[in-house]
C-alpha cells in the first residue's frame, strides 16, 4: 500500500482511490503510478520510466512518456485542488503531497 | 630482382617444372616399357623357332643318322638369313653349318646361351652377338642352332634414340610453353600490382584490369573490384555522415552555448537562471539522443548486438510499441491500431526490433499525418507470411515520393527540408540497420495514400541471419 497525500494505492487489490473514491486505471497506467508513488519525493527521469514501466532500453525519438503522464495527471489530479504529480523542467516527473 | 628472376620465381613457372618432370617421366617410362616388352616378344620368337628347328633336326638324326643330319645342316646353312647353325663331333670338330669361330666353351654348355660369334663366309668381319641353344645328340656329336641378335638390337638401337629425342623435345617445348604461359600471367599480376599500388597511393577509384577470359585471375579482380566498390561506398558514406554529424550536431551545440552566455548576461534573478538551466537540459538530452541513435546504428551494423537475440514473438512486439505510442497519436487526432492477432516467433534482440518498429511508428505520427488529420489512422501489423514476419506501419499521410525513398534510410536524411518536426534523421536508418541485422531488410511502400514501412525478417528457425 503507497499513499501520497490522500491518493492511495492498494498493490495487491490494484485499487486506486483518491480522496476515498475509486479512480480506474489501466494495467500501464497502474504501473506507472505504482513506480511513482514507490519513489514519492524524488525525480524520476523519461529514462528510469521506459526501462522500470516499459522495459525498453532505448530513448524514443518522441518524449512519449510526457503524453503518457498527462493522461495519468488527468485521472488523479483532474478535480482536485492540490496537484500531486509535478514536471520537474528538463529532469522528469515527482510525485509529492505539496502540503 | 631482374626479369628473368621474377619469371622464374612465379608459380605458374614453377607449376610447370612440375609438370614438364612428371611428363618426362611418364615418356621414359613409357618407352622402357615398350623396349622391355619388344624384347622379350623377340627372344621369345626366337627360343620357339630354335626350339622346333632342334626337335626337327634331332628327328632327322634319330631317322638318318649323322650323314642325314649333316646333309640338312649343310643345306639350310646356305640359305641367306639369320640362323646359326654347327654340328660337331665330340671333340668339338664341325662337320656341317655356318658358323665360323665361337667363343670357347660354349659347345660344353647346354641350354640357351647368347654369345658372340664369327660368320663362316665372313671369318675376319665384325663380331655378331647370337642366341643359340647346344643339343647333345646321342652317340656324343652336338647340335647347335641359333639365331642372330642384331635385328633386336637394331630396335633397341630405335628405341632409346626415340626416347632420347622425345625427351629433348618435352623439356624444349616444356620450358619454352612455361616461359611463354609465365610471361602471360606474369604480365597481368603486374598490371594488378601496378592497380593496387596507386589505390594504396590514394586514388580509390582506381580498378584492377579484366582481360575478359572468365579465368580465376579474372574472377579475383572482379572479386577485389567488387570489394573496393564496395570500400570505396563505406568511405564515402564515412564522409557523408561525419559531415551531417558535424552539420546537424552544430547547431543545437551553437544554440546551447548562446544560450548559456546568454543567461550568463542578462538573467536577474534565480528563477530566469533556473529556466536557462532547464532548457540547457533538454537540448543536451537531445544531443544524446542523437548519439545514442548513432551507436544503436553503429551497433547494429557491427553485429555485436546478435549475441542478446532470443525467440521473441513480433506480434508482442507490435503491441508494446502500439500501447506506448497510442497516447501520443490519441493527442494528435490519430487513431492508431494494432493488428497482430497471433503470435509470430522471430529470433532477434527484443530492444532493437521494438527500438526499431518505435521510430517506424514514431515517423508515421510525425510526418505520416499531417495531410489529413481529421481522420488519420496508423495501422500496426504483424505477421507471418511465407518464411517471413512482416512488422508494417501504415499511415494515411503524403507517403514518400518512390524517386525519394531511397534516400530516406539514409543517415541524418530528412526529407522535409524546413525541418520543423525535431528529430535526428536516424530512426529509418536505425530500423535499416536492424533489419539487416536480423537478416531482413526494410522497404518503404506505397499505402495509397500515405506510406507503409515494412520490416521483414526471416521467421524465427527458417534461415540463419545473414552477416
Amino acid at each position: 500500500m503507497y499513499r501520497v497525500g490522500d491518493l492511495e494505492l492498494d498493490r495487491l487489490s490494484h485499487q486506486v482511490t483518491r480522496a476515498g473514491g475509486e479512480i480506474v486505471l489501466q494495467p500501464r497506467e497502474f504501473r506507472l503510478l505504482e513506480y511513482l508513488m514507490k519513489h514519492a519525493g524524488q525525480v524520476v527521469t523519461r529514462t528510469m520510466l521506459l526501462e522500470n514501466v516499459w522495459d525498453y532500453h532505448f530513448d524514443p525519438q518522441t518524449n512519449v512518456i510526457d503524453v503518457h503522464i498527462s493522461r495519468l495527471r488527468s485521472k488523479i489530479d483532474k478535480g482536485f485542488s492540490q496537484a500531486l504529480l509535478h514536471t520537474v523542467r528538463g529532469a522528469g516527473y515527482m510525485i509529492r503531497d505539496s502540503k | 630482382m631482374t626479369a628473368l628472376g621474377k619469371l622464374l620465381r612465379t608459380t605458374a613457372f614453377k607449376l610447370t617444372l612440375v609438370y614438364l618432370t612428371v611428363f618426362a617421366l611418364f615418356a621414359v617410362f613409357l618407352l622402357a616399357y615398350f623396349a622391355w616388352n619388344t624384347r622379350r616378344l623377340i627372344t621369345e620368337q626366337i627360343t620357339q623357332t630354335v626350339d622346333a628347328e632342334i626337335t626337327g633336326l634331332a628327328e632327322q638324326y634319330r631317322q638318318g643318322g649323322i650323314r642325314r643330319l649333316v646333309f640338312v645342316v649343310d643345306a639350310r646353312s646356305r640359305r641367306p638369313g639369320s640362323s646359326l647353325y654347327l654340328v660337331t663331333t665330340r671333340a668339338g670338330e664341325g662337320l656341317a653349318g655356318n658358323v665360323g669361330s665361337l667363343a670357347t666353351g660354349i659347345l660344353e654348355t647346354s641350354g640357351w646361351t647368347e654369345t658372340a660369334y664369327r660368320r663362316l663366309d665372313d671369318p675376319d668381319g665384325v663380331e655378331h652377338h647370337a642366341l643359340v641353344r647346344v643339343f647333345q645328340l646321342p652317340a656324343g656329336f652336338r647340335l647347335l642352332v641359333g639365331r642372330d641378335l642384331e635385328e633386336r638390337e637394331r630396335l633397341y638401337d630405335i628405341v632409346l634414340a626415340a626416347g632420347r629425342w622425345s625427351l629433348a623435345i618435352v623439356i624444349v617445348l616444356g620450358v619454352a610453353g612455361g616461359f611463354f604461359v609465365t610471361r602471360r600471367v606474369l604480365k597481368r599480376v603486374d598490371a594488378m600490382t601496378e592497380t593496387t599500388r596507386k589505390i594504396m597511393d590514394g586514388d580509390l577509384a582506381g580498378r584492377l584490369p579484366i582481360a575478359g577470359t572468365g579465368d580465376e585471375l579474372d574472377r579475383l579482380a572482379t572479386n577485389l573490384n567488387a570489394m573496393l566498390e564496395r570500400i570505396e561506398a563505406l568511405m564515402h558514406g564515412l564522409k557523408e555522415v561525419s559531415d551531417n554529424i558535424a552539420h546537424d550536431l552544430k547547431t543545437p551545440l551553437t544554440r546551447l552555448r548562446n544560450r548559456c552566455e546568454e543567461a550568463l548576461r542578462l538573467a536577474e534573478d534565480e528563477s530566469q537562471y533556473r529556466a536557462a538551466l532547464e532548457s540547457t537540459i533538454e537540448e543536451s538530452e537531445a544531443l544524446i539522443r542523437t548519439f545514442n541513435a548513432l551507436l544503436m546504428i553503429a551497433r547494429a551494423e557491427s553485429g555485436q548486438a546478435r549475441d542478446g537475440m532470443t525467440e521473441i514473438d513480433a506480434a508482442e512486439i507490435a503491441r508494446g510499441v502500439g500501447e506506448l505510442y497510442e497516447p501520443l497519436a490519441d493527442e494528435k487526432g490519430i487513431h492508431l491500431k494494432v493488428e497482430a492477432p497471433v503470435a509470430v516467433p522471430v529470433h532477434g534482440n527484443r530492444e532493437l526490433i521494438s527500438q526499431a518498429l518505435a521510430n517506424l511508428v514514431d515517423n508515421a505520427i510525425k510526418y505520416g499525418a499531417e495531410m489529413n488529420g481529421a481522420d488519420a489512422e496508423i495501422v500496426v501489423t504483424a505477421r507471418g507470411e511465407g518464411d517471413r514476419i512482416l512488422l508494417a506501419v501504415a499511415d494515411s499521410g503524403s507517403g514518400i515520393p518512390a524517386a525519394d525513398r531511397g534516400r530516406a534510410v539514409e543517415r541524418f536524411v530528412r526529407l522535409e527540408q524546413s525541418r520543423s518536426q525535431p528529430g535526428s534523421g536516424l530512426g529509418l536508418s536505425l530500423a535499416s540497420a536492424v533489419a539487416r541485422l536480423h537478416g531482413g531488410d526494410l522497404k518503404l511502400e506505397d499505402n495509397r495514400p500515405g506510406l507503409r514501412t515494412v520490416i521483414s525478417l526471416p521467421r524465427a528457425g527458417s534461415v540463419p541471419p545473414a552477416a
